[in-house]
């Protein structure tokens, strides 16, 4: 379990929370997270000018003292949050990259754990499998050897399994998704996610055989969870059009996910897990601080 | 130059592409490409197949190579132009007389305008066909009217011709189209020597009671015939019959003495093809006995007996007219009917005998009296000689000795006939089978092609055969094309008889220099052939295959 995510890696996510990628979640529970309405909380948010009928208990009389204004202080309302990872583990899933899936689902649990948000996980295999959310730090350990005991290999439909997921979960949750997305249709199954007003986080793991495959001359391909085969003469104009196409086929789901205000990101499945965790999730805000 | 097809083919069957089995995570991507290559240029689409396109080239290019395709060079034609068509018997073998003309056929037209030719064919006679002229439609016309024919070439008649047409044309190019090349002649030769499998019915003979059938192999392959042989009243036989290579074979046939015309077929036909097919006549027997005085040969009793089928009758009298006589020795006066001897008088002998060996040959005479090639059996021993002018030769050893001759209606062997293979070969009945026949009448009903005969008059004399009917405007007759003939109603059979044209693998001739009087064939050759550049593209796209398989290992 602890091998999932190394101990180093761990220590230096628990200072981090894992940002939704719009808006707030929808809750009455209170929970560790700045909800969209601004709410009863000990922890300051921001400043704003003096309206007559605001709450006079509210005025900073600090900020009158210095700029004789009159202003007001904003606190964070703190909502509970319900964050969900799916973790891919089909036939098209390589050895890198279920590796990576695994060590991000496994610090993406630790921070929703940490951040008091209940994570429930998910995944794709021979079938689809789902652990109720868990809270609390020490429920870690229990979703960790859930996920190291999931099945592998198979046929997995991310437009199936996303919107059969999605019911199981209290409106504006958090998905977080982590896949190859080499699907035909991945992306239909983003609609039912946005009208269950839940967040996607859109995680797309690729790895060098995808990206750039190094097969030549003829070849029958094989589809390593369908069957279905076909006769390709490969070469190098050929392979220029599957890279045009696998580039079309990321944007297009980057795009959609743009539309329905979800987050999009790529990474490699040569990456370490502490690279996209730190570097590039972190610049892209998915994890702050 | 052809062996290296085969382990290329072989090769090309390894560089076959396999399409290896490749397992990949998102097939919808490559099903987009594969329907995008679908959609685009051709060139595109055939890269997908490219080994088998590449493998159809070679075999294209290799095809094409094998055919030996060329293309007459008009510029290196002489203004005069001799086109020599060899239409013996030879000429008939496989493709040879096609390919020979269509050449003479592409030179005619592609030739530049202006040029005159001339157009002659050779078998055993010089035939002009067309004088000088530039006419290309007459040339062609006069082209497309020759065919080989049954006959043997002669090849002493061309030069006398060919060296005439020179003198007065001095730049006149001698084109000659045959399989052998005229030695000592100034020529531009178009040899063609395909087609040489030649097997055939030697002699086809009929005697009261039997069929004689001598069959022939002439080429160093065994080959395996069948043999089918139909005649009067419904009569069929069918004989298989296996040939070894160079080698003969003679099948005996019993018939009901049905008189008649009987055909004997040969299948598989061979590349000649003139001598696949025979004729005999069997007439209604006219001799009634056979009579013997004094001690004869049995072997010349029994081999007369079956060819005849007449009962055998011992006296001393010669008044038997229809009969056939049996002596030791012929009498110096033999009487009426036909007469055979195992010596002659004494006084036809000049000094003692001779003791030699070899084979037994026919004479020019023997040539034209019988309707068969030749026998091929060998003879040893004593053999009388005998004074000049005494009797005609008809089979002779190869000296030109005499070993049978005739005088009038006598035959005389001049060497004991069991010092022969002929007692033990079938070769003496068909002999003397013929030989009867062949006295039964004035007319012979038996003709060979190539031997020139005289028909019986009178004028004009249809003549009915595998040609349709022709009107002969004289007696002598040279028939060109074996075959069943009717002369007025009758029977008259001609088989094919052309013993050198047999030889279709003609030995190498030494080449002479070739001098030609014209300029324009002294240093350019007149075909360009393109097998070696199209074996040399075969070979670079094996290369370019072996390159492109190389680089996929």
């Amino acid at each position: 379990m602890s091998e999932l995510l190394e101990p180093g890696l761990r220590q230096r996510l628990s200072g981090m929370r894992l940002r939704s990628p719009r808006r707030g979640p929808e809750t009455t529970m209170q929970g560790a997270h700045r909800g969209r309405r601004r709410g009863r909380s000990m922890e300051f948010s921001e400043h704003r000018d003096y309206v007559p009928g605001d709450d006079l208990r509210h005025l900073d009389w600090n900020a009158y003292a210095r700029h004789e204004r009159l202003v007001i202080k904003e606190f964070e309302s703190e909502l509970e949050r319900t964050i969900l990872v799916v973790v891919d583990l089909s036939a098209s899933m390589s050895e890198p990259k279920r590796r990576l899936v695994l060590q991000l689902a496994a610090a993406f649990s630790w921070v929703g754990l940490l951040g008091q948000d209940r994570v429930a996980l998910a995944t794709l295999g021979p079938e689809l499998r789902y652990h109720p959310p868990l809270r609390g730090r020490a429920s870690w350990g229990r979703l960790m050897n859930w996920l190291a005991q999931a099945p592998v290999g198979e046929r997995a439909a991310l437009s199936s399994a996303l919107p059969a997921l999605a019911r199981r979960l209290p409106r504006s949750s958090l998905v977080v998704a982590l896949s190859d997305w080499l699907e035909a249709d991945a992306a239909s199954g983003l609609a039912f996610l946005q009208y269950r007003k839940h967040q996607l986080a859109l995680l797309q793991v690729l790895d060098e055989t995808d990206r750039d495959p190094p097969w030549f001359g003829p070849l029958q391909l094989r589809d390593v969870e369908t069957g279905e085969s076909r006769e390709v003469s490969v070469d190098a104009p050929v392979l220029r059009l599957y890279a045009e196409l696998l580039t079309r086929h990321c944007d297009g789901l980057a795009d959609e996910c743009r539309r329905r205000g979800f987050a999009y990101q790529a990474c490699a499945a040569e990456s370490s897990a502490e690279t996209v965790l730190l570097q590039q999730l972190v610049g892209a805000g998915w994890l702050s601080p | 130059m052809w062996a290296w097809v085969l382990p290329a083919l072989v090769a090309l069957y390894l560089f076959r592409p396999r399409h290896r089995v490749q397992t990949v995570p998102a097939s919808f991507l490559w099903r987009q490409v594969a329907e995008q290559l679908s959609g685009q240029r051709l060139w595109r689409r055939l890269q997908n197949h490219r080994l088998l396109w590449l493998q159809l080239l070679f075999a294209t290019l290799v095809i094409a190579a094998l055919a030996r395709p060329y293309q007459v060079q008009p510029g290196n034609v002489a203004p005069q132009a001799i086109l020599l068509l060899d239409t013996s018997a030879s000429m008939a073998a496989g493709e040879r007389w096609n390919q020979a003309r269509d050449e003479a056929r592409q030179l005619l037209t592609q030739a530049p305008a202006g040029t005159e030719f001339l157009l002659a064919a050779a078998d055993q006679e010089l035939r002009l066909v067309q004088p000088f002229t530039t006419d290309r439609r007459e040339l062609l016309r006069g082209l497309e009217s020759l065919r080989p024919r049954a006959l043997t070439g002669r090849d002493e008649l061309l030069p006398g011709f060919a060296l005439s047409l020179l003198k007065s044309n001095p730049q006149a190019q001698l084109h000659w189209f045959s399989d052998h090349e005229l030695v000592g002649l100034p020529q531009v030769p178009h040899l063609f020597q395909g087609g040489t499998i030649n097997y055939g019915i030697e002699s086809f003979q009929a005697g009261p009671g039997h069929l004689f059938l001598a069959l022939r192999n002439y080429h160093a392959q065994a080959a395996r015939l069948e043999v089918d042989i139909q005649g009067p009243n419904a009569f069929r036989v069918q004989r298989s019959c296996a040939l070894k290579g160079n080698g003969r074979a003679v099948l005996t046939v019993p018939i009901h003495e049905s008189s008649g015309v009987y055909e004997a077929h040969l299948s598989p036909a061979d590349d000649l093809g003139w001598d696949n097919q025979a004729w005999a006549h069997l007439e209604p027997e006219k001799h009634a006995r056979l009579v013997e005085h004094g001690e004869v040969s049995p072997y010349l009793e029994a081999a007369l007996q079956a060819a005849s089928g007449a009962p055998v009758v011992r006296s001393s009298s010669s008044e038997f007219p229809d009969a056939i006589h049996l002596w030791s020795r012929l009498p110096r006066q033999p009487g009426p009917g036909l007469h055979f001897a195992s010596a002659p008088p004494l006084e036809w002998i000049d000094g003692s005998p001779v003791e030699d060996q070899g084979p037994i040959l026919l004479s020019e005479a023997g040539r034209k009296l019988f309707p068969f090639r030749g026998l091929r059996s060998q003879r040893w021993g004593p053999r009388l000689r005998l004074r000049e002018g005494r009797a005609e030769p008809i089979l002779v050893s190869p000296n030109g000795d005499p070993l049978l001759v005739r005088h009038g209606d006598a035959w005389v062997w001049l060497f004991p006939l069991e010092q022969s293979e002929l007692p033990l070969s079938p070769e003496l009945p068909v002999l003397l089978s013929a030989l009867l026949q062949r006295q039964s009448g004035e007319t012979p009903s038996s003709i060979l092609c190539g031997n020139r005969v005289k028909l019986p008059g009178p004028l004009p004399v249809e003549l009915t055969g595998p040609g349709g009917t022709e009107q002969l405007e004289q007696l002598d007759w040279l028939p060109t094309v074996p075959g069943l003939y009717h002369l007025r109603g009758q029977p008259l059979v001609v088989n094919f008889h052309a013993p050198e044209e047999c030889d279709l693998d003609r030995p190498a001739v030494k080449r002479t220099p070739v001098v030609s009087p014209s300029a324009h064939s002294a240093e350019k050759p007149l075909t360009r052939e393109f097998t070696r550049f199209l074996t040399g593209l075969a070979l670079l796209v094996l290369l370019w295959e072996f390159r492109w398989w190389w680089s996929r290992r």
